[in-house]
């Protein structure tokens, strides 16, 4: 049920529990007329300035509830694009509750999870790509994550996609100036600009599309499966890994009895991070019961989801059947070998035909030894490269999609170009490629073909 | 007091359009204009049609119009444009010898039964209770009719602007409507002012033509009109000529002085139709401005000088006439002009035209914020056709975007209301693939014929039109030609490559290079069908992708189109609208959550809301005890 944006709101916007200071926020018309009912003021003010705190006391009952400072928004300047008010007032459980209960009191209703921000869009102050963000600010799990949620909320993505947009609107215009108005003296792009055109806008489009694996890894982090014979050392490096002084563990229960999943951020040697989802699988030998059938195959899924796998491998030993078929299976993804055991000496055999393949770290899980080089490797090899505070990443499935039709549209375009069709059948291409891009943003306050038209073409004979 | 049915006020290209359409389908009816000398009267440019404009007109005549009858029978200079491009946006222009057209247009309306003409300077309407009851001229004749529809075009409050000059005036030469004007103020309609103009008119033997390059019609004029076999009648030259910087100095030296910057003139003109100072300041780094010279008839030296409409005084008019290639002799006999005028907000209007103030009045043409007599027309066909419906109790008479220009228009100005003068382009339909001058009548005879608009002959025509397409494409694709040697030497022949398998014509003729005659002339027809026949085959043939592109986005938008919205809605108490929306929705009223989502501002979150909100309407209205 979609909420109404008629009444005012309230929520504690502050998280629960201890805390020095916690704010109560109220959005809607009657915001100023319930702060006057709670509010009494430390000094007598003749008209509340917007934008400026003020000290005073706020009252449920006639009884003062808590000391606080209170700051008014208008509708125009304000996060929802209604007249808010906030109030600053003493943390902790009891405090930030009572404030709340005197603004409902006063007429305001408890907010829903999320219904400032969806005022917010609601109201044209931000598009669907930022109300996005916004949710990504509040759950980013680390710095990168951070960082990449905050541009996305200042509207980095969005620009990008408006600029996308404006190029291929800007050949659209041309191509119907070309159709509607064929007896002015205007000139038009010939066909040659408009190819160049519409290429490089989808190189802008393929580079945005290109950011998608690492600005997902990102803001999401990585799923990294361990996965090794049994007694390869899985829980050990697990272990050594979640027990390393920088790592902050989250516990997160083992989603099955066969794969244990636990979640910590790592930081990076040059100030990036990234938060890894350490994925410890089941065996993968052969079968013996149903059960163990279900969790190989659980291991199979786990490994084909995973966007980097650590293959690991008792160097101390020969390599067994098992550890063949481990290397097959991981063959075909982006994995680092790990040789674990160094410790236990190292059989020659093994680790030559180990460090045949491709990106090999030598550990000993159970002395702890190696366990920030193959992090570091781990970091580098999943990203691969550190987060460019310029570059705009690309985040959504949704967008990638809207990105990906809208390409389908000019691609279409370009081959309707090459066989010299009537410009009519080409503006339906670019029609649906602009139309591509709005569903991404959606359409607030967008600027019309006719007004281009316009400005760019002296028409009118 | 005698009750007629239907009063028509004002005799230009809407009005027309409406009496005809409504004595047509029976309707004792009343056209009234100020002047009787001015009945189809061009007060502009002496040309019917042009891109997408023309499109209006061929639906107009596929639904029983006058407009391309005429013009057919009084084209000086019939021109195809666009010619190069697609099917949907070729159009046909046409220069109309001014005279004849208007006198033709008013021995039409003179002939028709059902249908009086007469001479009356409307000042009052008469009402009761908000439905109309007649009206009442200058002289205090009163007239009454069940349904009234008002065409006065420019004549509402109109004033014209030369340089800091100015008058109360419809056009050059007429009085204005200004009590008129009032009473709809009085009323409780909601004005605004629009602006337009209108170039100075030369005498053609002050021109040296010799030094201008000619512009000649098409060596076969097609005809306007399905009705019309063949043009017969005398066809005449355009010429072309263009400002220079010279030019541009004149009018920027002088600028000060326009009726338009120094400040006399407020209202927004239209963009596409910008005066020449408008294009000099605007597009000051274009070193010319075309100019096109359009005889206005055939028995007449006015010269029609398209391209340099203006406000400037009359003697910068005369001077930077007079810096132009091929008129350094000019002799200007009318001046060029701005026109200010009322028109009324046509998001007032229902989709039949008619008001949602006033019960049984109507609306259409230049007083709905339109330009142009195609635009005018097609509303006017629409008003009148659906007048007469609703004296006759039966449904109204609605079209669909993706059937016509004439719903894409009425559509737009009812939904989004307009800012500028509104002129049909053919960007502005969604479906333009499949809204083409060659299919309107394809796309339309049938309601015409319905209405009574469309003669015996005329639908015998479209029948028979229609029996060749299906059974010609049914034709191409049930024909199949194998890879025989035959075939091939054939095919290679003509300059066209092999076949490895057996292939159904169509698929012959989708290829580029083929058309319909390519066919027959290889041997692989036997039968011909007429050329307007073969146009619509070869172009359902060759274009069939994109076409049934088109008619999948229509299949979708109807679906939105066909949620209707309630009438009695309040879309105040309606949850998630904001207050600008609900405001929006209330002054307009959709009908559709299709109509809904054109309204400009309109987010995918307020239209979610607004289907809530009718779930929960439809919901609490259930009767009693079934719910």
């Amino acid at each position: 049920m979609l909420p109404t944006l008629k009444d005012t709101i309230a929520a504690i916007s502050t998280p629960h529990g201890q805390g020095a200071i916690s704010v109560i926020r109220l959005s809607g018309t009657k915001s100023p007329e319930i702060l006057e009912k709670i509010f009494k003021p430390n000094k007598n003010i003749s008209k509340i300035k917007y934008h400026t705190l003020y000290h005073g006391k706020i009252l449920k009952n006639n009884e003062i509830v808590d000391d606080v400072l209170i700051s008014c928004m208008p509708e125009r300047r304000s996060y929802t694009g209604e007249s808010m008010v906030e109030i600053f007032g003493h943390g902790g459980n009891a405090a930030p509750q009572e404030v709340l209960s005197a603004a409902l009191n006063a007429g305001a209703r408890l907010a829903q999870p999320g219904e400032f921000t969806y005022r917010a869009l609601r109201h044209g102050k931000m598009d669907l790509t930022q109300a996005e963000a916004v949710f990504d600010v509040i759950h980013a799990k680390n710095k990168s994550a951070l960082i990449l949620a905050q541009k996305n909320l200042e509207g980095a993505f969005s620009k990008e996609i408006k600029e996308i947009r404006a190029a291929v609107l800007e050949v659209l215009v041309h191509t119907e100036a070309a159709i509607d108005f064929s007896t002015e003296d205007i000139d038009v792009f010939p066909k040659e600009k408009i190819n160049e055109k519409i290429i490089s806008v989808k190189i802008k489009m393929e580079a945005i599309l290109g950011t998608y694996k690492s600005g997902r890894i990102f803001l999401e982090g990585a799923q990294v499966a361990i996965i090794g014979k049994p007694n390869v050392g899985k829980s050990s490096l697990l272990n050594a890994l979640l027990s390393r002084d920088r790592a902050i563990v989250t516990a997160q229960p083992g989603t099955t009895r066969d794969t244990l999943e636990e979640v910590f951020t790592y930081q990076g040697p040059t100030g990036g991070s990234l938060t890894m989802t350490l994925i410890d699988t089941a065996g993968i030998r052969e079968a013996s019961n149903e059960i163990e059938k279900m969790g190989i195959e659980k291991t199979k899924q786990k490994i084909k989801n995973a966007d980097i796998i650590l293959s690991l491998f008792d160097v101390s030993s020969p390599l067994t059947d098992e550890d063949l078929a481990i290397l097959d299976l991981s063959a075909l993804k982006k994995r680092i070998l790990v040789l674990n055991k160094i410790d236990l000496g190292v059989n020659k055999e093994t680790k030559t035909a180990l460090l045949k393949n491709e990106n090999c770290v030598e550990i000993s899980a159970a002395q702890k030894q190696g366990i920030e080089t193959l992090l570091q490797k781990t970091y580098e090899y999943v990203l691969g490269e550190e987060l460019n505070s310029e570059t705009v990443y690309l985040t959504k499935e949704r967008h990638w999609a809207g990105l990906e039709k809208a390409l389908f549209y000019l691609a279409q375009f370009q081959a309707g170009l090459a066989q010299d069709r009537s410009f009519e059948f080409l503006a339906l291409d670019l029609k649906d490629a602009v139309g591509s891009l709005e569903d991404i943003i959606g359409s607030v306050g967008l600027e019309d073909v006719y007004d281009q038209i316009f400005s760019t073409f002296c028409i009118g004979k | 007091m005698k009750t007629i049915d239907v009063i028509v006020i004002g005799a230009g290209h809407a009005g027309i359009e409406s009496a005809l359409a409504a004595a047509r389908m029976g309707c004792q009816t009343l056209l009234l204009t100020m002047n009787l000398d001015r009945v189809g009267w061009m007060s502009c440019n002496p040309a019917i049609g042009g891109i997408a404009k023309g499109h209006l007109v061929k639906e107009v005549d596929a639904l029983g119009g006058e407009m391309a009858k005429n013009i057919d029978a009084t084209g000086i200079q019939f021109r195809k444009l666009n010619t190069r491009k697609g099917p949907a946006v070729q159009a046909t222009r046409v220069q109309a010898d001014k005279v004849q057209y208007a006198s033709r247009m008013k021995k039409t309306v003179e002939a028709q039964k059902n249908l009086d003409l007469r001479q009356g300077c409307i000042e009052n309407l008469i009402m009761e209770n908000q439905k109309i009851l007649g009206v009442e001229t200058q002289i205090g004749e009163k007239f009454y009719a069940k349904a009234v529809i008002v065409t006065t075009g420019t004549f509402l409050a109109g004033k014209i602007h030369i340089g800091e000059k100015n008058y109360a005036a419809g056009r050059a030469g007429d009085e204005p409507a200004t009590q008129l004007a009032q009473c709809f103020k009085d009323l409780g309609f909601q004005t605004g002012r629009l602006k337009t103009g209108t170039p100075p008119r030369l005498n053609a033997k002050s021109i040296d033509f010799s030094k201008l390059e000619p512009q000649p019609g098409d060596e076969n004029p097609t005809p306007f009109s399905f009705s019309t076999p063949r043009i017969t009648q005398k066809q005449v030259p355009c010429y072309i000529t263009y400002t220079n910087e010279k030019t541009h100095e004149i009018i920027q030296r002088n600028l000060k002085r326009s009726a338009m910057y120094g400040g006399w003139i407020s209202s927004v003109g239209p963009r596409y139709c910008p005066s020449i100072e408008d294009k000099v300041v605007r597009f000051a780094d274009k070193n010319r401005h075309q100019i096109f010279l359009e005889p206005e008839g055939l028995d007449t030296q006015e010269i029609y000088c398209n391209g340099v409409s203006t406000s400037l005084p009359v003697d910068t008019q005369e001077e930077f006439i007079r810096s132009i290639k091929g008129l350094e002799n000019a002799e200007i006999m009318r001046h060029g002009y701005a026109i200010e005028y009322d028109y009324m907000d046509p998001r007032q209007l229902l989709e039949t035209l008619e008001t949602k103030l006033v019960s049984g009045l109507y609306f259409a043409g230049q007083i709905n914020g339109t330009t142009g007599y195609e635009e005018a027309a097609a509303q006017g066909i629409m008003a009148g056709i659906n007048a007469a419906l609703k004296i006759k109790n039966e449904p109204p008479f609605i079209l669909k975007r993706h059937e016509a220009y004439i719903a894409v228009l009425i559509d737009d100005l009812i939904t989004k209301g307009t800012q500028e003068p509104y002129r049909m382009f053919t960007s502005r339909a969604e479906y333009r693939l499949l809204l083409r001058e060659d299919n309107a009548d394809l796309r339309l005879r049938e309601y015409g014929r319905k209405f009574g608009l469309v003669t015996d002959t005329d639908y015998e025509a479209y029948l028979t039109k229609k029996e060749i397409i299906e059974r010609r494409l049914q034709e191409l694709r049930t024909i199949k030609i194998s890879p025989t040697e035959e075939t091939n030497t054939k095919l290679k022949a003509a300059g066209l490559s092999i076949i490895d398998k057996q292939n159904p014509l169509e698929n012959i003729l989708r290829r580029t290079e083929v058309t319909y005659d390519t066919l027959s002339g290889l041997g692989f027809i036997t039968e011909e069908p007429n050329a307007a026949a073969k146009f619509q085959i070869e172009i359902d043939v060759k274009y069939k992708g994109y076409i049934e592109r088109q008619k999948e986005q229509i299949e979708k938008q109807k679906d939105l189109d066909d949620l209707e919205i309630p009438g009695g809605l309040n879309f105040s108490k309606m949850n998630g609208l904001s207050n600008e929306v609900i405001e929006k929705l209330t002054h307009i009223r959709p009908t559709s959550i299709g109509q809904a989502a054109r309204i400009s501002g309109m987010t995918p979150g307020a239209i979610t809301s607004l289907l809530v909100g009718i779930k929960k309407h439809q919901f609490q209205n259930v009767p009693r005890g079934t719910k």
